[in-house]
Parts: structure tokens; sequence; C-alpha cells
């Protein structure tokens, strides 16, 4: 299945270049969700998440010739959403604004099994330090191996493992503190 | 482990963007043409900075091969002016000892006589 939507990915992108414009809202429609997602979950505030999966897009647009291949292009995607939620969370901090933990859940929520549980993580996961959240959201919600998270990320594979197993001991820690 | 990683997918799962998000991410990618001219824009100012450069190259070649000619031209000029005195010189200097040789035998001749 995902090597089909990178196969699919890869036609876009081929029409895309060659001057289809079509094409490129194929691409935008095929991993908009994707693009979206991690950066709702990194910056848990709707209208940022939106407006930073734009400037990804607009991004990738300017960008389209460099692309090699489907699979290139949705781990360039990852990598570029990831690092400007980076540098969108630092650039908060430095202005000192509130933390986005507090702002408000969008109106599209997830179905989930128990709604209040799966908001008070995703708080949690909020207050990791950036990098161990990006490793976390990349890992559980895009499902990807610590081999993959190493390459989007561009750190040894060994750093994401490591990051990983402080993140979850944290999030346990938090959880029991909690409960 | 497994129960907070199945609770951490469970939380993390993908949402979709609000609707027409697509159509908002493509009316803002620039027209082909405005593409076309970004992308080609920084290669056109490269070469016409270049055009520029060669252009200032050739003409401050030409300016200085003119120079040397000219300054060749007049180093000949110079040479046969010097070249021209040199032999009026020798003449004027053949003369004077031709001269004095005859005054030379005048003074002989007066001495003889007396």
């Amino acid at each position: 299945m995902a090597s089909m939507t990178v196969e699919f990915v890869g036609a876009l992108l081929d029409r895309s270049v060659a001057g289809d414009p079509s094409a490129f809202a194929g691409i935008v429609r095929a991993n908009q969700s994707m693009v979206y997602s991690v950066a709702w979950s990194f910056l848990r505030d709707g209208a940022l998440a939106e407006e930073l999966a734009q400037d990804v897009f607009l991004e990738l647009y300017r960008n389209l010739r460099q692309i090699e291949s489907g699979s290139h292009l949705v781990s360039w995607l990852r990598r570029v959403t990831v690092n400007r939620c980076i540098d969108r969370v630092r650039k908060r901090k430095r202005e000192g604004l509130t933390s986005l933990d507090d702002a408000p859940e969008p109106s599209t929520p997830a179905s989930h099994a128990d709604p209040m549980a799966s908001e008070r993580l995703r708080r949690l996961i909020a207050s990791l330090p950036e990098r161990q959240r990006a490793i976390v959201i990349l890992r559980y919600q895009e499902d990807m191996d610590p081999t993959e998270i190493a390459a989007v990320l561009e750190m040894p594979v060994n750093t994401v493992k490591s990051k990983l197993h402080r993140a979850l001991a944290l999030l346990r820690g938090k959880l029991e503190r909690e409960s | 482990m497994n129960e907070l990683e199945d609770r951490l997918r469970e939380a993390l799962q993908r949402r979709e963007p609000p609707a027409g998000f697509a159509e908002r991410v493509i009316a803002q990618v620039p027209s082909r043409r405005a593409h076309l001219w970004t992308r080609w824009r920084p290669m056109a100012a490269i070469a016409a900075v270049l055009l520029v450069a060669v252009s200032v190259g050739v003409f401050e070649y030409r300016r200085q091969v003119e120079r040397a000619n000219q300054a060749e031209a007049a180093n000949r000029q110079l040479m046969y002016a010097l070249r021209l005195m040199a032999r009026k010189i020798e003449r004027v200097q053949n003369r004077v000892m031709k001269s004095s040789a005859v005054v030379k035998v005048d003074r002989e001749d007066v001495k003889g006589d007396l």
C-alpha cells in the first residue's frame, strides 16, 4: 500500500516537473494529511499547522526539480516539516509566547477510544524537547523505524534510539505521576 | 512499554487538514511563466554580469594593445632620430679632423720658409 502511494507520488512528480499543474495538486492531496498531522502533533494549533503545511508545499514546489523520486519526495516533506516545526517552536520560545500546550483542540478531532487519555498524552508529547518530540511523532504517527527516522532527521540511528528510549521513559514517568 | 506505545499510536492518529487545504496551496503557487522566470532569473543575472565583464575585458585589452603600438611607434621614431643625429655628428667630426690636418701642414710650411 505504502509502495503504491510512493509510486503514485513518483508518477505525479514526473508529470508535475513536466509542467502539468494538476499533478502538483495531486501531490498536495496525496501528502496533505501526513504534513498537516506532523505539524499539528508538533504545534498543537490548527491554524499554525495549516500555515506551516502550506509553506512546506510551496517550498516543495520551488524545489520540485531537485526531487528524484516518490520516496525522496515523501522523506523530503517529512524532513522539511519537522525542521520547520522545530524552528517554529524555538522561535516561539525566544519570543516568550504562551506554550502551545494550552491551545484549543481543532474542530475535527480524530476518533479515539478514550479522548481524555489521548489528549493528556498529546499534551505530554508536546512538552517533550523538540528532537524527542519529532522522533516520537515520526515513530508512532508515521510508523517509521529508527533507521528511517535517522535518515529524515539526519542523525545517527543510535542517537534516535536513545532519544526515543528517553522520551518514552519521560512520558511513562509523567503519566505515572499524573495518575 | 507495549501499552504505552499502543496509546501513543492511538493519540497520534493522522488527521485531515481543514477542507479546501489543497486549493489554498495551489492558489499560492506562482504561474508557470513566473516560475520559469524565477528559475532563470539568477542565470540571466550571471550571464549579464559575465557579458559586461567580458566586454570590459575586451575593451581594456584593445586599449592596452593600442597603447603598446603607440609606444613602439614612438620608440622607433626616437631611434631613427638618434641614428640621424649620430650620422650628422660623425660627418661634422670628419670635417673637423680634415680641416685640422690642413692647418698643421700650413704651419710646417711656414717653419721651412723661416
